[in-house]
């Protein structure tokens, strides 16, 4: 049997066809064949390209961190470009085979390194979302450090600001504890490699779910600050304006 | 032999110098005619009373003894179901009370008009937008999976 997958063979066929047995059969069977190859291939290719899309917009990602060192910025951008690049060769490898049991074999092998995109995807994504949780933490400790003085202000000209005192403390807490929640996330996905394939999703949901106790942590520091700029406008320190857009 | 005093009767109809039992020590008049007092191991008839009386007797006591005990089981049961329900009342009217105050609702941003304040507040809550569509993305990627290639 002759097994023709190739549109370049495509053409030929006809002529080939006749110089066999001359049966309609098997030129029905080679053509069901390429339109299969020709299938296969669309969706392999299609497939290529959405994560060549996604793994691109990480390393997008990677430049954006503040929390990280460049080493570790360039080892985790040396990784996706390593994949990128294995896909893109890939991605050309389905497009000319004309061979069906090559294709088969080639198109397998994008599932083979799934484990791969399936890491580098929620690793990347999670250790990005740590690392602006960490930012966003900092930016809370400064803000922290403004409502201090000004509590202190209020203080000296005799106000009561002990409520306003106990506020801010519980927003240095938890100010605290999402930083320690972002680092102990970022520790835990770094070592990650492929090999940990499929057991890694529990560390990645657990590191998951320490992101989201930090943002948790933030949105309170948040709710104190702002009591606490109430606090102030009270005693008539500081103008207040409402604004428009409430927060959930 | 005539000048001897007259003989005592001896007819057993009137025998006046016989004592006779106190009719409250014989049975019924129906079941036995009176007769003297007999000796204490020869007494059948009261033995069969006592006899009918005392099944009597162990019968009215179970009966209260049953009554009691069904009594109290009763009590007992009837008194556990009031805590029960009392405590799922109590239960329910505090979770009930709770609502109101469990939901403090969020503080609203607010412009101080002082800069430095109001500029930290507002790369604050920037950045947390910006972490919730982190949070968004981390969980398109956890479930993000492989298209099936073989269909």
């Amino acid at each position: 049997m002759t097994l023709v997958a190739s549109p370049a063979f495509a053409v030929e066929r006809p002529a080939l066809d006749s110089l066999h047995s001359g049966s309609n059969g098997a030129g029905m069977k080679e053509q069901r064949n390429e339109k299969i190859s020709g299938n296969l291939q669309a969706r392999a290719d299609k497939e290529i390209t959405r994560r060549l899309e996604s793994l691109q917009k990480l390393i997008t990602r990677i430049n954006e961190f503040k929390k990280l060192s460049a080493a570790q910025k360039t080892a985790l951008t040396t990784q996706v470009q390593a994949q990128i690049t294995s896909l893109t060769a890939l991605q050309a490898k389905i497009k000319a085979d004309t061979d069906p049991a090559t294709l088969k074999t080639d198109v397998q092998s994008i599932i083979g390194s799934y484990r791969i995109y399936a890491l580098f995807m929620p690793q990347i994504q999670i250790l990005g979302a740590a690392d602006r949780l960490l930012t966003t933490a900092d930016e809370m400790s400064s803000h922290a450090a403004t409502l201090e003085t000004k509590i202190n202000e209020a203080q000296a000209k005799g106000q009561n600001v002990t409520d306003l005192q106990t506020l801010l403390a519980d927003m240095n807490a938890k100010v605290t504890d999402a930083k320690t929640q972002g680092q102990n996330a970022i520790n835990a996905v770094t070592p990650l490699t492929p090999d940990g394939y499929p057991g890694n999703k529990t560390i990645l949901q657990s590191a998951r779910q320490m992101v989201v106790m930090g943002i948790k942590d933030l949105n309170t520091a948040r709710q104190d600050a702002r009591k606490v700029i109430v606090g102030l406008m009270k005693f008539g320190k500081i103008e207040s304006k409402p604004t428009a857009t409430p927060t959930p | 032999m005539d000048n001897q005093a007259p003989a005592q009767p001896t007819s057993p109809v009137t025998p006046p110098a016989q004592p006779v039992t106190p009719p409250t020590a014989t049975p019924p008049a129906s079941a036995a005619p009176a007769q003297p007092a007999a000796p204490a191991g020869n007494s059948a008839p009261s033995g069969d009373a006592k006899k009918k009386s005392s099944p009597m007797k162990v019968l009215v006591m179970l009966l209260v003894l049953a009554l009691v005990i069904g009594g109290g089981v009763f009590g007992y049961q009837w008194y556990m179901n009031k805590q029960k329900s009392d405590e799922m009342y109590q239960a329910a009217y505090r979770a009930k009370q709770a609502v109101p105050t469990s939901t403090p609702s969020p503080v609203p941003p607010v412009t101080s008009g002082d800069a430095e304040i109001d500029q930290q507040s507002d790369v604050i809550d920037q950045s947390m937008k910006k972490l919730d569509s982190d949070v968004s993305n981390v969980d398109s990627g956890l479930k993000d999976q492989s298209v099936d290639l073989n269909q």
